[in-house]
Parts: C-alpha cells; structure tokens; sequence
C-alpha cells in the first residue's frame, strides 16, 4: 500500500472514530432534513407547486432538496473539526508529522464527509420510500443522484475545509455556516419551483448551486423517462439539462478548487 | 549528527531568532533555556519543520533538511507543549492513527506500540479513551507516539511542565534511556533541574540570541566557583540592593554581581575557600557600614548560569 494511500486512510479512520463515538452528531445530521420533510409536508400538503413537477405530494416534491440539503450541510460543517483541531494544537501534530502530501488532511476529511452524507442520504430515501415517495430513476438515475451528491458534497467542503484555513476559531466557521445555510437553501428550488417564486427571486435561484442539485434529482426521482440532454431546469439566462446541471457542478468545483489550492497550500506548507 | 547554523526568523521586521548554532551527536542532548518570548518556541517550530527560517543552515549528517522537509519529519520525533491528544481515542487508537502517519503498517508495529505502552506504564490503561487520563499519562503517551518509528532524534518543547515529581522523574528515565540508546535530545524548557538532569548542552536565549552556550559543567564552572547571596534585610529595596553592588564594584577582578528581586548576588571567580569568602562578604559588608541580615554561598547552578546570563545580554 502506498505512503500516501496509508496516509489518507489513517486520517479519514481517525474521522470515522469520531462519528462512530459521537453517533448524535450524525443524528442532528439527519434531524433537520427529516423535520422539513415532515413539517413543510404536512404546511403545504395542499399546495399546487407538486404538480409543476409531477410529484406525487409535496413531501415527494421536497424529498430532493432534503437530500441536497443534508449533503450541502453535512459538506458545509466538514471545515469545524479542521478549527477544533488547529485550536488544540492536533494540527500542528498533524503538520509536523512526515504525511507525504499535506494534502491528504483534506482528502480525508473529503472522503468521510461524502461517504456520511450518502449514509445520511441513504437514510432519507429509505425513511421517504416508507412515506410512499418512490423513487422512478432506475439504475442510471441512481448513478446520477450519487454523482450530484457527491459534486454538490465536494464543492461545499472545498469551500468548509478552505475557510477552515482561512479563519482563527471554529465560531467564526459556524457563524458563517449559519449565515449562508439556510439562505441558501431558499434562494433555491429546493422548496417551490422557480415558476412559483417572485421575478427577482429567479436570478439568485438560478445561479445558486444548491438548484443545479436539486434540479437533476428532481429529474431522476419523478421521470421514469429522464434522459442526460432533455431540458429540466429554465434559468432566465439559459436552459440546462441533466448533462448542463452536472457540467455546471463541476465547473463551479473546478473553479473552486483553483481558489482552495492556493490558500490551503499557502497555509499548510 | 545534526547541525544546526545560524538560523534565524522575523515575524513582521521583529528578530524572533537570530542566530541559533549548535551541533547534536548521537546519545546527546541539548537544551533550548530562556524566558517566554526568548525565541525557544519560535526555534523548536523551525526544527520540527512548523515553520521556515529566513535564512541558515540544519542539516543532518549531509542532508539539507531546510530542502528536504519532510526528512525532519521522518528523522525526528516531536512532543509539543500542548497536549495535543485527541481525547476521543483510546492510547492503542493513537498509536495505530500514529502508525498510520509515519506510514507504518499496523501490524508491523503493533508489538513495538504495546511495548512502548508497557514501557510508559500505560499497559493497564491502553484500552481508556485518553480524556480519562491523567496529565502525566498523556505526556507519557505522547511519547510513545513520538519514539514510535525509532526517531533519530526527539525535540521535546516543556515535556513536563504541570507534572508531579513522580511523573517528571518517570519521563526523565524514559529519555535517558532513548539517549542511553543513541537517539539525540533537543529540549526547550524552563525547568532548570529537567534541563540539568537532561542536557549535555545548554544554549541561553534570549530576545532571540543565544546568550550563553556550552556544557552545563563547563558554564557553571565559567560562571564561577561560588554564587554570594546577601541581604542586608529580609526585603531589600532596588537602592539597597545597589548599594551592595556599588560595594563589590572593587571586586571586578575576581567577582560580578547582579540585582536580584530581594538580594544582590556575586558571581566569584577567586581563589578563597567558601568559609573564607563569606568572612570577606561579612567584611566588606561591614566596613561599608552596611548591615548583615544574611550571607549565602553555594556553588552555582544552571539557574543562576541562566540569571547571570540575562543580566549580560540586558
């Protein structure tokens, strides 16, 4: 096994540990999602936005953005442990230890963050399944719900595990997390279609990242037909289908890759 | 054996090192010795690779370990100040997690980490999460993590700063016995018992100079044969305390005295007898018309190689 393979598997086992010993961190995981699939189901049972996208209730309507939602805020909190263990002075036993990529800090912490949120996922889908939300995707859309998560999953904790190096202290992550969280949950379809919202509203949805999530999990989860080139989602500057709502993703991880490069490298070498 | 030439660092135009110099042989150990802010912590980041120094040479044997970092990281075990433990572990979760940093198989070195946990005393509580043991316990852990890999060298920063003497004592043998062993010794500290019982070498710093260097024999004896302690009365005012010094100002050739917070104190480098001096201390005290509240003198230790050195650089 290579250095750096061992490397990275020590890290992310030491994450895992953590999980495993706090399981309620996991459970807090899961608990808001599942209170907005109850709740906002049981607010807006009656409420017409389903049919705009052949759902059928407005728990099924908002079970996509659930998920998006648990991956978007399992991948925003990836940075916190990062904070904790600069403050304790674990980081510095990690820098000073001889990691052949200091880089492997944060494939680590990427690997746990993606592997738990598909597990928090999973979670949902099964809990949603025995509501009677059914998922019509088939095999290839079940390969496009992963690849949407964990693009989704990747970018949020490039950004968690950047502004982790960034900053001092862990409140300083968290206020920001709680800051941008649940704007940015709204300001997407993760809740109503953007045909629902008002006409300013449709530009920020429309940029926003969470949407080209939402939107293809929307596709696979409700059109047994779903194809990769079919149009799912009218921004009010351009039309994307499944393909362009992915492409988009992983631009937007490319481009923030470039950007976390530079400030993680400068800060762990 | 490792070298150690003219590094040095600034953080914003402000010299926190400016020229440490010291060479280490195998079976050796130096002490980093100075007050907070002296450029110790700033000298231990350096050799643990934490930080790059502005400019200087360290090398071990004919490796540039300024080129080649992650060297440093493979000859060198390092115990912080901190306790950087992650308490959510148990000591075998460390050691194996540690294992897994210095890219060593568990199985390869599971023996060699459960003989280092008997060896620290842990042996009984290897299976605890951390959080549930005592300061000491934990230095002795992090020391097993650090000696894991067989390091050439250890640079230990206050390994037992908040230890009882039992546990300090304890940690003590364990370096002994890894310096018994041929590993080499880089320790800053404050403790200058820990640090005589430890070093063969001791550098003095401070405002991030070197201040005094040498073997700690060799400083004291430079220091002189006796330290004179006297008070004039139990709390001395800085007047009085200077008057005794303008008193032994006549003494150059063979003496320096310094302030002390309650006493002035001589450094003699004569030839007389310590019965002797205290009856010329007394003598000269009195002719001077000042009164003899007490007159002390020992042989010098590094604390007071350590005061007198200060006293110089200010």
């Amino acid at each position: 096994m290579s250095e750096r393979i061992l490397e990275i598997r020590a890290l992310a086992w030491r994450a895992f540990l953590h999980t495993r010993r706090s399981p309620i961190v996991v459970a807090a995981g899961l608990f808001q999602p599942i209170v907005w699939l109850v709740l906002f189901s049981a607010v807006f049972k009656n409420s017409p936005m389903r049919e705009l996208a052949n759902a059928e209730s407005y728990m099924a309507f908002i079970t996509p953005g659930a998920l998006v939602f648990t991956a978007f805020t399992g991948a925003l909190n990836g940075g916190v442990p990062i904070l904790f263990d600069r403050e304790l002075g674990f980081l510095s036993r990690l820098l000073a230890a001889p990691l052949k990529s200091r880089m492997s800090i944060i494939w680590a912490n990427g690997i746990h963050i993606f592997v738990m949120t598909l597990l928090q996922c999973t979670a949902i889908m099964v809990l949603t399944a025995l509501l009677g939300v059914r998922f019509q995707g088939g095999a290839l859309g079940l390969l496009a719900l992963v690849s949407t998560l964990a693009l989704i999953s990747l970018l949020f904790t490039t950004l968690s595990l950047t502004l982790a190096f960034m900053l001092r202290r862990h409140f300083e992550l968290i206020s920001i997390i709680m800051i941008i969280s649940l704007p940015m949950a709204f300001i997407s379809t993760a809740f109503a279609p953007v045909s629902y919202m008002p006409s300013w509203l449709a530009v920020p949805v429309a940029v926003n990242p969470i949407t080209f999530a939402v939107e293809p999990l929307r596709a696979v989860f409700f059109d047994p037909s779903w194809r990769w080139g079919e149009v799912i989602f009218e921004a009010p500057y351009a039309d994307f289908s499944m393909a362009g709502c992915l492409g988009a993703l992983a631009l937007l991880n490319v481009l923030m890759g470039l950007a976390a490069r530079s400030v993680i490298r400068k800060k762990l070498n | 054996m490792f070298t150690v030439d003219g590094l040095r660092k600034s953080y914003g135009g402000v010299a926190a090192l400016k020229s440490l110099s010291f060479t280490l042989e195998p079976g050796r150990a130096a002490a980093l010795l100075g007050p907070n802010g002296a450029g110790k912590s700033t000298a231990v980041r350096i050799l643990v690779s934490l930080e790059r120094p502005d400019g200087g040479k360290y090398a071990w044997r004919d490796v540039d370990l300024l080129a080649e970092p992650r060297r440093i990281r493979d000859l060198i075990g390092y115990v912080s100040q901190e306790i950087a433990l992650d308490k959510m572990m148990t000591g075998v979760e460390l050691m194996r997690f540690t294992a897994g940093l210095l890219h060593l198989h568990w199985r390869d070195c599971r023996e060699r980490a459960y003989d280092l946990l008997e060896q620290m005393g842990l042996g009984d509580a290897k299976d605890r999460r951390i959080e549930g043991y005592s300061g000491g316990m934990k230095r002795r852990l992090d020391l097993a993590a650090a000696l894991l890999k067989r390091p050439k060298a250890l640079i230990l920063d206050e390994p037992t700063t908040g230890l009882d003497i039992e546990a300090r004592e304890r940690i003590w043998g364990l370096i002994r016995a890894f310096l018994h062993e041929g590993g080499s010794l880089i320790l800053a500290s404050h403790d200058f018992r820990e640090v005589d019982e430890l070093s063969d070498d001791v550098l003095v710093l401070e405002r991030g100079a070197v201040v005094a260097h040498g073997p700690a024999v060799r400083l004291k004896r430079d220091l002189g044969r006796y330290i004179v302690r006297v008070k004039t009365r139990e709390f001395m005012s800085p007047e009085e305390i200077e008057a005794v010094g303008r008193l032994f100002a006549d003494w150059a050739d063979e003496a320096t005295w310094r302030a002390e917070e309650a006493c002035a104190t001589l450094a003699y480098k004569g030839e007389l007898a310590m019965g002797d001096l205290h009856a010329r201390v007394v003598d000269a005290l009195e002719r001077g018309g000042l009164p003899v509240h007490a007159v002390n003198v020992q042989a010098p230790t590094l604390e007071d190689v350590y005061r007198f050195a200060l006293k110089e650089a200010v």
